[in-house]
């Protein structure tokens, strides 16, 4: 949570910033919520399990719908008149009892240029930071498109589809033994999730 | 989970009959930590004042990470507009209050399982019009004050439905097509 809320601190610090430049137009935040329903996971597993004395190797994959939602506030430059590069952070579920904390870079490609109303493609990436399993950050890949409506003034309603894979160190539940495995104790704990989800951006 | 089908054909419904009487000012989705569902919006006779209804899943464990059955509830509020911006270019932004009624099968906060809650409910917000793009944008907050009924130990139990309170600070923001 303090990350979440230092990250959040610092996007209103740039984007107040920003607004005080003398080129403003080509400066853009926004906030952005949207839902979606995990697919595909696939998860691969390698610890020592200590009452037993040897090494667990747990590799699968399934398909499973879980639904759950992700918000966040970005922040960017318009790098030309139909691409827009924008820093992305908030909170993101990616499974069932799974938060994350993204930090990533969003390349939005709008067809008929950032400032007009139309047709939207984007591509972004970045880091995704769990605050309850120290551990290093997982990953995630987005590619998705939309629609942007120009309300009037600066604000803009972006309706967002995209579809996410997300790369994931989480906790490993020993069922036996009926609690988590011991980070000292895990070699591997890989888990990716893919979703689809569809969103709402409100752009200045 | 087998109540959501006939509860958005009820909605809808009623969103028909309101269209067809001509009454119907916007039809859109609604947003909340509280859950997500569809609104309407309906013009009365007096400018100043509109009929909301609202019907959503409730989703706020599924938002915090636990995957849980939704319930569902339907909030009524007659709004009052008490202050209108200068509108420009199609543009209006106006400050609202509503009072009405809410009912629903939901979850409590600290307790287990569903019951029923049926309560009088209050609501403050803002709502922007941007005509020339038929959007209606709504965003406030709603209060709850009423009782829970639900079955605990083979009896039935009324009490006060927390989460009419407790939740009250959770904004909502609703996205609308706005007719004409």
């Amino acid at each position: 949570m303090k990350k979440l809320t230092a990250i959040t601190v610092i996007l209103m610090l740039a984007c107040s910033l920003a607004y005080c430049q003398e080129r403003p137009s080509r400066f853009h935040w926004g906030v952005e919520w949207g839902y979606g329903a995990s697919g595909f996971m696939y998860w691969s597993n390698n610890y020592f399990d200590a009452k037993v004395g040897y090494r667990i190797w747990d590799e699968g994959h399934e398909f499973a719908f879980v639904p759950n939602a992700y918000a966040g506030l970005y922040a960017g430059f318009d790098l030309g008149r139909r691409i827009n590069l924008s820093l992305f952070s908030g909170t993101m579920g990616i499974y069932s009892d799974r938060q994350v904390i993204p930090l990533g870079l969003r390349a939005t490609y709008a067809f008929r240029g950032q400032d007009s109303q139309g047709a939207l493609a984007f591509l972004g990436g970045g880091l995704c930071f769990h605050d309850l399993f120290v551990s290093a950050p997982g990953q995630y890949l987005q590619l998705g498109g939309g629609y942007r409506i120009k309300l009037g003034g600066k604000m803009d309603m972006d309706l967002l589809a995209h579809l996410r894979a997300c790369d994931d160190h989480p906790p490993i539940w020993d069922e036996e033994n009926g609690s988590y495995v011991d980070a000292a104790n895990i070699r591997k704990n890989l888990a990716v999730y893919t979703s689809f989800e569809v969103g709402v951006a409100f752009r200045f | 989970m087998k109540a959501i089908i006939p509860a958005i054909s009820l909605f809808l419904a009623l969103a028909a009959c309101h269209t067809a009487g001509g009454q119907v000012r916007s039809v859109g989705t609604w947003h909340s930590f509280k859950g997500l569902g569809l609104t309407m919006q309906s013009a009365t006779r007096n400018p100043k004042e509109t009929n909301t209804f609202t019907l959503y899943a409730e989703l706020w464990d599924t938002y915090a990470g636990h995957l849980t059955a939704p319930g569902g509830k339907f909030v009524f509020s007659h709004n009052i507009t008490l202050h209108d911006f200068d509108a420009a270019d199609g543009e209006a932004f106006s400050l609202f209050a509503g009072a009405g009624a809410s009912a629903g099968w939901v979850k409590d906060h600290g307790r287990d399982g569903f019951g029923m809650m049926a309560a009088l409910n209050g609501s403050f917000g803002a709502c922007a019009a941007f005509a020339r793009k038929h959007v209606l944008i709504c965003a406030g907050i709603t209060l709850e004050a009423g009782p829970w009924l639900h079955m605990t130990e083979n009896r039935y139990v009324v009490s006060l439905y927390r989460n009419g309170i407790y939740q009250a600070y959770y904004p909502y923001i609703s996205i609308s097509y706005l007719f004409k």
